[in-house]
């Protein structure tokens, strides 16, 4: 029965560790990149509807809801965790930078995040390859107090083919 | 050395005038002739001496008494009114005294502990992937643009709640570039 106690106690010491260490990290950011573009009638009519890309299912009834756009597709996802005042840079598509920083966890309700969101473009030509100094231009600078858990949606950058659409979210 | 003499064990009776005159008179011949029971019966008579003087007490006055008395009965008066009172017995408990039912009970505690750190997480929200949450509410404090031929605005609506940020691209001319936020 000690046996069974000691096991016990050790595997709670263990998750109590754990959760420290994931402790330590207060807010998870994502970043689901969407390229929005408006296609021509008869293409449209082949596909029987808008196009909408199936991993970006979860937020069709959204886009199509606030926008005009008919295409829809998946550029990536890029997913990070940081810590209150420590900004986060997350990679994105056709050399777009995101740039999160949560300052502060407001405790309204469910709880809100406050924080700095910058993108940028690398304007370097040699990007591709990875040579040369950054030359990142700020496209936008906001700060926010989005509710915790919940979606804020950045768009407007012109990319190959339509726009970029940025679905940012924040949990911590 | 001291001889060991019969006479001795009388010496106590002796000081304290308890013998027969047969006897008392035996002990004195004998005391006589020894100089060690002579110097024993000095030693009791001494010792009885200071027995007496010790346990000398002065008499005691009426004054005290009276006073006795009363604390006595005071002692008496509160002793009966605390029989008097009723007596709460507690039921009787059965006490867990077993080591093994004491480390079960630990361990069992343990495991709800552990489970519910497990489910509720540390902070008391599940930890699902970000985003999953229904809650849209965004509240735009700043925006701006550092970069020549963008124009940053905010859009909120109300179904679906969600916050838009749209930055216009302008062309040179300054004519819109792209298509722009569309239905909004």
């Amino acid at each position: 029965m000690r046996t069974v106690a000691r096991i016990l106690l050790t595997t709670l010491a263990a998750v109590l560790a754990f959760s420290s260490v994931s402790l330590a990290k207060d807010v998870t950011v994502e970043v689901t990149s969407i390229a929005a573009a408006t296609v021509p009638a008869e293409e449209l009519s082949r596909s029987g509807g808008p196009v909408i890309d199936a991993k970006i299912k979860a937020f069709a009834p959204k886009l199509q809801s606030l926008f005009a756009y008919n295409s829809y597709s998946f550029l990536g996802l890029a997913r990070s965790e940081t810590e209150f005042g420590d900004a986060v840079r997350l990679e994105l598509p056709e050399h777009f930078v995101l740039e999160v920083r949560p300052e502060r966890f407001e405790k309204d309700g469910i709880g809100r995040i406050e924080m700095m969101v910058t993108l940028m473009k690398d304007l370097r030509t040699e990007v591709a390859a990875g040579r040369g100094q950054p030359r990142e231009e700020i496209i936008l600078r906001t700060k926010i107090r989005l509710e915790n858990g919940g979606t804020v949606l950045l768009g407007g950058p012109p990319i190959s083919g339509g726009v970029l659409i940025l679905a940012l979210s924040a949990r911590g | 050395m001291k001889r060991n003499c019969r006479i001795e064990r009388y010496l106590t009776a002796y000081a304290d005038n308890e013998l027969s005159d047969r006897l008392r008179r035996k002990v004195e011949r004998h005391l006589a002739s020894c100089g060690d029971c002579a110097r024993e019966l000095d030693s009791i008579r001494g010792f009885a001496r200071i027995l007496k003087e010790a346990s000398a007490a002065p008499p005691v006055t009426g004054e005290q008494w009276a006073r006795f008395d009363r604390i006595l009965s005071q002692e008496l008066g509160r002793v009966e009114r605390k029989a008097a009172r009723p007596v709460r017995i507690r039921e009787a408990r059965p006490v867990h005294a077993d080591p093994r039912r004491r480390a079960l009970a630990a361990a069992g505690v343990c495991a709800v502990a552990v489970l519910a750190f497990v489910a509720i997480g540390p902070l008391g929200i599940m930890n699902g992937p970000a985003g999953s949450g229904s809650g849209n509410s965004c509240v735009v404090e700043s925006l701006e643009t550092l970069s020549v031929g963008y124009t940053p605005m905010a859009f909120t609506s109300n179904d679906p709640e969600m916050t838009v940020i749209w930055v216009f691209a302008e062309e040179v001319d300054g004519s819109i570039r792209g298509n722009g936020p569309g239905a909004m």
